[in-house]
């Protein structure tokens, strides 16, 4: 049995890119929605931004990650993974509240992935994404396959090579991340679209 | 933009204690520019104080050090130019050095509550959580009112997973500003996620409770909307399985349960009912007959 | 009375050499004092954190007793907080030195043998004998050199009920109410030129003089040494008498919101 490959569309990396890039000083999370085909590759070809309040807390998530599920579903699209990031640069671990999201998730789709940004790559043409695995439910470590995530040959591909560039321009240029929403921001005004998040998409 | 009307911004921005790094150092900038510091008066090094946090934050090092050399001459061996040190020192030294910098301090004024902030939060950036909450669990016996720093410690407990701590925090939070929603909000969550559901339940309702401007007729906005969303969520589980939920707070589960899961319905749907929410009706409707 | 108007001519020589010379030592005395305050005044100093924690451990017990009626924790969590506060304040936890040894209650200390209320005592004294001084040695002077000096005349009538102020040290019964003697001279600028000082020396100056007037010598001192020298252990004792009243008082503002809210919105018939 093969191990599953991801390939991420640029449309879900815009969208991690600028969640994080809007709350900078906050730890944001989100869920990854995507296909799987026969062979087990995974293409990740969107993102649902969750929360940037409180994180740590459940009932908020638990509401979003149903709805959100739900979403993929009408779109014929399943919950793929998990994203996160946190509110200091050098920190990119899954802390105890992403791992309890992410083998939720993995309940209900077998090859689940969580990725953390990696802050200090944020703004680099490099992928910010560092891919988590899961070694059972409740246990998930950084990949230490070889070679690296998203270099040639990894089991982590962009869909488009210049994506973390491309995304780094449209934040600082067209300040895109501000017309960004997440369910947090719905929660409080509810005409926020943060299930598409078309306007903030080139 | 005037030098007016970005001083009248900056103002705000303090008086708010708002933090908008990337405006305030737009704005801050013009002001840095054309001398405006003199012309403020005693103002000045306020806005002075203001505008090198925020070019930290952003990480303009330059202008930062720039603000906070006037304001080190202006006032050597001020307390509250050495925090402003500190946190420049942070940006760029090891936590270590920071640290016993912050420990110098203390040693020579130990009641100095900005220091001792600044060294709980170093120390809980560089992991040292049991001594981070140690501390703060100290900083605060001594400084209760900081009202901060009890939501500081319940965040910690609860991205630590031990909610009943957090709870606890957080009840200290809502005894200094039972006036913030807020604090309830984020009590009734926390309840939530330790498994307490009718303790979470009643403080959401405390929260719509407090809402005065909001009844039958009116659209949930705001805050409203996420309790509504969290009073529904309770309900629900409380209205499928009553008995299998106890509450470590002996919170009985209210006897009108069903009438409260329908209003909750009611409610959020109404949340919806506007020209732009209907688009994300459907699919709420749906998730509310899903877990029936 | 005009007759008395007329017949009275001032030297110019006492309007240079008198009048203008009270005016200007006694503003040029105030701001000398100003900056001498300013070198006398030690910074407060630095309370240590047993001492704030002391001071402020009765202000956890109001807040939690204030809200006790209205109480916006549950109860579980209220009787942990007020319960923990009360066997703290048994205990003697927050007392500054730690819990009292021994079961006599330590004498209240003594505010001459605490250094830290000697200090407090000390620097008022210091401040209070710059106000005084200055000012009984100008008194001094224009007593013993101008004494029954008129020096002007105001521009408008007063009546007889003024001369007392305005003719300090001049004993005749006829004078015109309008001439102004030395001495009263000496005291109107002493209450009138706090105004003058806070133009020059900016809100917050010490110049004036009058303010200390007010109080004695030894008050400042004594009641900025009462607090440190309060009885904590016996301020907890008591407080922890009104925890275990306020324990009782307590109810949760979640105790029947939900029959509130279904009442707000119809669901429920109100209750009247």
């Amino acid at each position: 049995m093969s191990t599953p490959s991801y390939t991420i569309a640029p449309e879900a990396y815009y969208k991690v890119y600028f969640h994080a890039a809007k709350h900078p000083h906050l730890p944001v999370n989100g869920v990854l929605l995507g296909t799987q085909d026969s062979s087990r590759n995974v293409s990740i070809q969107d993102a649902v931004p969750l929360l940037h309040h409180w994180t740590s807390l459940s009932p908020m998530m638990e509401i979003g990650l149903d709805l959100a599920t739900q979403h993929a579903g009408s779109s014929d699209m399943k919950v793929v993974g998990y994203y996160q990031a946190c509110e200091r640069v050098d920190d990119t671990s899954l802390a105890p509240v992403g791992e309890k999201v992410a083998g939720k998730i993995k309940a209900g789709f077998e090859d689940a992935i969580a990725f953390v940004v990696d802050g200090q790559k944020l703004g680099t043409s490099e992928s910010a994404l560092v891919p988590y695995v899961s070694t059972s439910p409740s246990s998930w470590k950084p990949t230490s396959t070889n070679p690296a995530p998203f270099s040639p040959g990894s089991k982590f591909q962009l869909e488009a090579l210049e994506t973390p560039s491309e995304a780094a321009k449209l934040v600082r240029e067209q300040n895109l991340h501000f017309a960004f929403g997440d369910f947090d921001d719905h929660l409080e005004d509810v005409t926020i679209d943060w299930l598409r998040n078309r306007s903030c998409l080139p | 933009m005037s030098l007016q009307s970005a001083l009248q911004k900056l103002a705000s921005y303090r008086k708010n204690n708002t933090r908008a790094s990337q405006e305030i150092f737009k704005e801050g900038l013009i002001v840095l520019k054309s001398g405006g510091v003199s012309k403020l008066g005693d103002e000045g090094w306020a806005f002075l104080e203001q505008l090198t946090l925020s070019a930290i934050d952003i990480g303009r090092l330059d202008i930062a050090d720039q603000c906070l050399k006037q304001l080190s001459e202006k006032f050597p061996g001020s307390p509250r130019v050495d925090v402003l040190t500190g946190v420049r020192m942070e940006a760029t030294e090891s936590p270590s050095t920071v640290l016993s910098f912050y420990d110098e301090l203390l040693r020579v004024n130990p009641s100095n509550a900005a220091i001792w902030k600044r060294r709980i939060s170093v120390l809980r950036r560089v992991g040292k959580i049991d001594k981070a909450v140690e501390e703060l669990n100290e900083y605060l016996d001594t400084f209760y009112t900081d009202v901060e720093g009890w939501l500081e410690l319940a965040d910690i407990h609860s991205s630590c997973n031990q909610y009943h701590s957090a709870l606890q925090a957080l009840s200290h939070a809502l005894l200094l500003t039972p006036q913030n929603p807020f604090t309830f909000l984020q009590f009734a969550e926390t309840a939530y996620t330790s498994g307490d559901v009718p303790l979470a339940l009643k403080m959401f309702l405390v929260v719509i409770d407090m809402n005065e401007s909001e009844d039958e007729d009116t659209i949930p906005l705001g805050i409203s909307v996420r309790a509504w969303w969290g009073t529904k969520l309770c309900s629900r589980q409380l209205v499928s399985s009553p008995s299998t939920y106890t509450s470590d707070s002996n919170t009985p589960v209210p006897k009108n349960i069903k009438l409260i899961d329908e209003l909750a319905t009611e409610r959020v749907l109404t949340a919806y009912s506007g020209e732009q929410g209907i688009q994300a009706r459907g699919l709420v409707s749906k998730w509310m007959s899903a877990g029936r | 009375m005009s007759n008395n108007a007329v017949s009275l001519y001032l030297d110019p020589q006492i309007r240079d050499w008198v009048l203008f010379p009270i005016t200007l030592v006694m503003i040029l005395v105030g701001i000398l004092r100003h900056y001498v305050v300013m070198l006398l005044q030690t910074q407060p100093k630095e309370l240590s954190r047993a001492a704030v924690r002391e001071q402020r451990a009765l202000a956890r017990s109001q807040i939690l007793r204030a809200t006790a009626g209205n109480s916006p924790i549950p109860r579980p969590f209220y009787i942990s907080i007020s319960q923990h506060l009360s066997d703290a304040f048994a205990a003697g936890t927050y007392l500054k030195d730690g819990p009292p040894k021994g079961d006599n209650p330590s004498p209240p200390p003594n505010p001459i043998t605490d250094p830290a209320a000697m200090d407090g005592m000390m620097s008022g004294m210091k401040t209070q004998m710059v106000m005084m001084v200055p000012q009984m040695i100008i008194m001094g002077w224009i007593n013993f050199f101008f004494q029954g000096f008129v020096l002007i005349k105001l521009p408008f009538p007063l009546t007889l009920g003024f001369k007392s102020m305005l003719q300090r040290g001049i004993e005749t019964p006829d004078m015109d109410v309008r001439w102004v003697s030395s001495l009263s001279w000496y005291f109107l600028n002493f209450f009138g030129l706090n105004g003058l000082y806070r133009l020059i020396l900016g809100d917050d100056n010490s110049a004036d003089s009058s303010r200390d007037m007010t109080t004695s010598p030894f008050a400042g001192g004594a009641a900025a040494a009462t607090n440190p020298v309060q009885d904590y252990n016996k301020l907890f004792k008591a407080e922890k008498d009104n925890l275990e009243f306020s324990e009782g008082l307590h109810n949760w503002v979640g105790s029947d919101v939900e029959s509130r809210v279904l009442r707000k919105y119809g669901k429920l018939a109100p209750a009247y």
